[in-house]
């Protein structure tokens, strides 16, 4: 139970690229971002000493995770919490609705998790009869407009103040005073939220980092809501990939320090929350029990591959507001809840190529990912194994085996090779306007779907290239 | 998690380990990065700044008392209708006295008892309008607070209400939240949580546009004894 990839990948970029009011606000927020990214690691001295680092951590653990699993699991255990091993979605998810089930739980509020996303978590409670609600602003936005997060960090990159002004009105009455401004819809949130909070008797949660010395889940968030979800509630289910791990608490330190600053630009989130077991006897407040899931759902097989380092990820986002693709297209086109360059290789190394062949090709190889990642993930570096692996397995998109097959039947032929180039030179010619060509004519409008083509020159390489050996009696000079 | 669950896990894993490529791993755990350069030479001054820029506020009573305190948190609290505060027991302020002084403000005081859930109880903490608590250290460099649950001293009080005061001697500042981790690992499970706030409750989910206050306090503020 992977997300199946929906519409043929092409199809949703065009109808992003068409979408200029969505070009414009990915453009703006990205920016923005962007800024505040590079202000956060500057204000940190020494700053690629860390990440660099962070990265020594991220793979250590990865390299003895069954090692750091076992303890993880030891500590929670020893605290008073259960674990679970999901194997898959479906295992993951019956762990949960049953428990619901047997602790007789009506209704859950929950943090961001991109996982409980990944394994549709929210429709399998419903079913079960379970009231769901988000509570990040974010989600919970795209809960009511019944749509889904394009950014693993900012949910609702996708619209704008006035979109969200619209659905409150139209999903929650508000008034036009209650969605006036930005801060006037935060406090709608606060006031319509609240009660949820107050009443639910089961907390969800995502997990940014588990430690393995200690038990201990930390959970970043922004707006509080993950601190109500995980203390409130009588039972407190925290989702977990099961790659999320540090060894120790010093060791968390280190990544804490580079996962704000790269993600939104702040030194740490509001709040930074470290959670150790269960409420403890002699304590007030917290739930009174806690379970661990621990979803692998084709981890384990991306940790067997060539594609292992994309798991040292932090999920910190920055390599989607860096790439030119993502801010192009925004994160819905690549119909995968994990999209951009992260995304690109995460997809289709968890959940098969089969079904996600054009994801590798979603990026112009420039770089930019790897240079922004804290923990320095050779991102280029997959996209190209997992392209080659495509061709290599005739799963290239079709337009590239077609294509291949005919350059090769050509370019064996000299003669032929010639010819065609002199033909390309004059239809060029004859379908261009000011040297330009905006659309190709046949199977090659796709080239101009979302580029224009420049006209050939009249004479070929080959021509030029004899010319020149004639003219020059001393051969080609550099 | 059952021996035979578990089993399957490692077995799971160290199957794949066989062939995972994992660049730049190490065989020893790194740890946590030890950090060369120099503390700040005024870490209050760095604390006050970085607590500001986060949009939290840190005041100096005139004299350290319940009073002159309590004054403060008046003052903080602003219009009388609202003056109701959740506070952390007498025992985990590092000011005695705080609670009575506030009664004597007009203040109603609410403590926590053993949450029962859902009901009545619970519903008249979450009206209260100023939540007083101490704090087990400040981070210089962020503006943070830390703040470990325990008994007398609930995560309900820096949560719920709307207003956030944390009563805090200045021996307790430190430089960062590695620093922290790196010499004091023990704080992260002396409580089954230890929270680390930085400035007011914040949410920039539309449009990248800065809101305050959305579910926990939309104000922080710090009384230095
Ligand atoms: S791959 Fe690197 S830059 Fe991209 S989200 Fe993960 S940690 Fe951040």
């Amino acid at each position: 139970m992977t997300t199946p990839a929906p519409q043929p990948f092409h199809q949703r970029t065009e109808a992003a690229l068409a979408d200029a009011h969505l070009n414009q606000t990915l453009r703006r927020v990205t920016a923005r971002v962007l800024d505040s990214r590079t202000a956060g690691l500057e204000r940190l001295p020494a700053s690629d000493d860390w990440r660099d680092h962070a990265r020594r951590i991220r793979a250590h653990t990865l390299a003895h995770l069954d090692r750091y699993l076992d303890e993880f699991v030891t500590n929670v255990e020893a605290r008073g919490g259960h674990v679970h091993y999901a194997r898959t979605a479906e295992d993951a998810v019956t762990y949960v609705t049953d428990l619901a089930r047997a602790r007789g739980l009506t209704k859950a509020v929950k943090s961001k998790s991109m996982i409980s996303e990944e394994i549709h978590l929210n429709d399998h409670l419903e079913r079960a009869g379970l009231q769901v609600v988000e509570t990040d602003l974010g989600e919970w936005v795209v809960q009511l407009a019944q749509d889904h997060p394009s950014h693993v960090i900012m949910p609702i990159i996708h619209k704008s103040a006035s979109d969200v002004a619209d659905l409150f009105r139209r999903t929650l009455g508000a008034t036009d005073e209650e969605v006036a401004d930005v801060p006037a819809m935060t406090k709608l949130a606060r006031a319509r939220l609240r009660p949820e909070f107050l009443s639910a008797d089961l907390g969800i949660s995502g997990v940014n980092f588990g430690v393995a010395g200690t038990g201990t889940l930390c959970i970043c968030t922004n707006e509080g809501n993950g601190r109500l979800v995980t203390t409130l509630p009588r039972v407190h289910v925290a989702m977990m990939g099961i790659e999320r791990l540090v060894p120790d608490i010093p060791s968390l330190g280190t990544v804490l320090q580079v996962l704000a600053r790269s993600a939104t630009g702040q030194n740490l989130t509001v709040y930074t929350n470290l959670l150790t077991g269960p409420r403890r006897p002699d304590e007030f407040d917290g739930p009174e029990e806690l379970h661990v899931v621990l979803v692998d759902n084709g981890r384990s097989t991306v940790l067997g591959s060539t594609e292992a380092e994309i798991l040292y990820c932090i999920r910190c986002g920055a390599c989607l507001n860096v790439c030119p693709v993502y801010q192009q297209i925004g994160g819905h086109a690549y119909g995968s809840v994990y999209p951009g360059p992260v995304g690109a290789v995460l997809t289709p190394a968890l959940w098969g190529q089969d079904e996600w062949t054009d994801l590798p090709h979603a990026s112009s190889l420039c770089g930019a990912c790897r240079e922004v990642c804290p923990v320095r993930i050779d991102i280029p570096r997959m996209l190209l194994t997992l392209r080659a692996k495509g061709v290599d397995e005739g799963r290239a998109p079709s337009w590239i085996g077609q294509g291949l097959a005919m350059f090769r039947r050509v370019a064996a032929r000299p003669w032929l090779f010639g010819a065609a180039g002199r033909a390309a030179a004059f239809g060029t010619r004859l379908l261009a306007s000011r040297g330009w060509i905006r659309r190709l004519p046949g199977p090659l409008a796709g080239w101009t779907a979302s580029r224009d083509f420049p006209v050939m020159a009249g004479d070929s390489f080959q021509d030029r290239w004899k010319k020149r050996q004639t003219g020059k009696p001393g051969g080609p000079q550099s | 998690m059952s021996p035979e669950a578990r089993q399957q896990m490692r077995d799971i894993l160290r199957t794949a380990l066989k062939t995972a490529v994992l660049p730049g791993a190490t065989p020893d755990a790194p740890g946590g990065y030890h950090r060369t350069d120099a503390e700040p030479a005024d870490l209050l001054a760095r604390f006050t700044t970085e607590l500001e820029t986060v949009g939290g506020a840190v005041h100096v009573p005139p004299a350290i008392d319940a009073d002159h305190v309590a004054a403060l948190i008046a003052d903080i609290a602003g219009d009388t209708a609202s003056r109701h505060a959740l506070l952390w027991d007498d025992a985990h302020l590092p000011v005695p006295g705080v609670a009575n002084a506030l009664v004597a403000r007009g203040f109603v005081i609410s403590r926590q008892e053993a949450d029962a859930g859902p009901g009545p109880a619970r519903d008249a903490l979450a009206t209260a309008t100023v939540g007083v608590t101490g704090a087990d250290a400040m981070l210089a460099e962020t503006g943070s607070l830390v703040l470990v649950s325990g008994p007398g001293r609930g995560r309900l009080a820096s949560l719920l209400p709307p207003i956030h005061v944390a009563l805090v001697e200045r021996t307790r500042l430190v430089r960062s939240l590695p620093d922290l981790l790196l010499t004091r690992p023990d704080l992260a499970e002396a409580g089954s949580n230890l929270i680390c706030i930085t400035g007011p409750s914040r949410t920039a989910d539309i449009e990248h546009t800065l809101s305050r206050g959305v579910h926990g306090p939309g104000e922080v503020h710090v009384i230095l004894v």
